[in-house]
């Protein structure tokens, strides 16, 4: 296991779990959660098939640490570094060309909320509660969450980040930002199984197409992301082919 | 006129039926075909409206994997290079997308299996209309391949990423109920009414048509 800022990650067979681990809500004391070279290192050595993010305990992330962040603020240029360095990650998390899923208890608010956004997945336990409390506190969402919430739930996503209020993990489904509700109570073994039925059987090479394709579907031009998908295609025909011949 | 594809017009609906039973398998002759029809002939007709669907009990069980990887072999062993046999592929990718460059909408009726391409193939359509008993996938993944005719591209535009990427990766096949609620498909019906309620779907959708149907 691998301790970086406040996460750790491990590899389970093929798949690899990333856990935040921050006292019993999980707070996000920093923008930066993780060393992003060490964990780039570690997705690109283990060779994972897949990435499932939770939060250690009974909370996915309660997100930033208002008292921290105040603190933080008052050195603007050291935030908007590390804000952009923040950033600079869930990009990262989001263009990982195998699937990432988050598997969500308790609460996942603001940078929690940022982090489960980023991800490809979400899958919440029954009791699991969702919000964007910076409104409330004279802020907005700064990791790409508002650009993110609206590429998912389009118009609808205005009403819950200015609002503030807070949903159920039904509700949060019934919007479209949460894909599963865990059928157990052990949401993390939910999200292992769904996973497992997504990567188990495939090679490498196989999942890491397919994702580069479908990351590439909001490309607007359509002949190029159409193009990247006929490559793609080609690259693993040649191999079916030999092995078949073989 | 063609051998694997029927095209005939009836009440200004156009119809277009993959003949190739009892699987209607899309062989290159389909996919040359369906070019032909694409750039020569659907935008000639006089016509308000497009049905596509297969001859007989299915739809379609998708490209033919052999003659599919014959011809990637076969160019690759003389080129040696993947960029021209993918652009040489991609014909069929564009020429499937380009069914919602058409100003008239596009219905696919779907009995039976529809996977793989063939499934691509409706996706391109802007309207699914499925009997009850029709079985849907996107199968590639468990072969070794991925979807490789806009399937993709399409897919993760009308259902998002994260159904995209279960779908295309777990390679199940799935039912109309669950294509029903996911809104890859607008409308169930008993298997042997699929025709029948696509005219209606295709009149209906023709008499009040707006191209905003056609964005994904």
């Amino acid at each position: 296991m691998i301790q970086s800022n406040i996460t750790s990650w491990e590899t389970k067979g093929d798949i690899g779990i990333l856990s935040i681990s921050n006292g019993k809500e999980n707070y996000l004391t920093e923008p930066d959660f993780l060393d992003l070279d060490l964990f780039k290192k570690w997705i690109s050595d283990e060779k994972i098939k897949g990435l499932i993010i939770r939060g250690l305990g009974r909370n996915f992330s309660a997100g930033a640490d208002i008292e921290n962040l105040k603190k933080l603020a008052e050195d603007k240029t050291n935030l908007s570094g590390k804000m952009n360095k923040g950033k600079e990650i869930l990009n990262f998390i989001e263009d990982l060309t195998i699937p990432v899923v988050a598997s969500i208890n308790g609460v996942c608010f603001g940078g929690g909320l940022e982090i489960a956004l980023a991800c490809h997945m979400r899958i919440a336990s029954e009791r699991a509660l969702f919000a964007f409390p910076e409104t409330n506190h004279g802020l907005i969402p700064g990791l790409g969450g508002n650009y993110r919430l609206t590429q998912l739930l389009g118009k609808r996503a205005y009403e819950f980040i200015l609002t503030a209020d807070m949903v159920c993990a039904a509700e949060a489904k019934k919007l479209g930002f949460v894909e599963y509700i865990s059928e157990t109570k052990d949401t993390f073994h939910f999200a292992m199984q769904k996973m497992i039925s997504m990567v188990s059987d495939r090679s490498l090479e196989i999942i890491q197409s397919a994702m580069k394709a479908i990351n590439n579907s909001n490309n607007s031009n359509r002949e190029e992301a159409l193009k990247l998908e006929t490559e793609l295609f080609c690259n693993l025909a040649v191999n079916v082919k030999f092995h078949q011949k073989e | 006129m063609f051998k694997v594809l029927n095209w005939h017009i009836e009440d200004k609906v156009g119809y277009l039926e993959i003949n190739n039973p009892p699987s209607n398998p899309m062989d290159s002759a389909f996919f040359e075909e369906f070019y032909w029809w694409r750039t020569e002939i659907v935008e000639k007709e006089d016509i308000g409206s497009i049905i596509i669907h297969g001859k007989g009990r299915h739809f379609s069980s998708g490209a033919v994997l052999d003659d599919l990887l014959g011809i990637i072999a076969r160019s690759y062993h003389d080129t040696n290079d993947i960029k021209k046999i993918s652009e040489f592929l991609n014909k069929n990718s564009q020429i499937f997308f380009s069914l919602k460059d058409l100003k008239i909408p596009v219905i696919a009726a779907i009995r039976g299996v529809c996977l793989g391409s063939a499934l691509e193939l409706a996706l391109c359509a802007d309207y699914i209309i499925c009997g009850e008993k029709a079985v849907l996938g996107l199968p590639e993944t468990t072969f070794g391949l991925i979807p490789g005719c806009t399937g993709t591209y399409v897919l993760p535009r009308v259902v998002g990423k994260a159904l995209a990427t279960e779908i295309i990766l777990s390679g199940k096949t799935f039912s109309p109920i669950e294509a029903f609620e996911w809104e890859i498909i607008q409308k169930i019906v008993p298997s042997k009414q699929v025709l029948n309620k696509a005219v209606e779907v295709a009149k209906k959708l023709s008499a009040n048509f707006s191209p905003e149907l056609k964005i994904i």
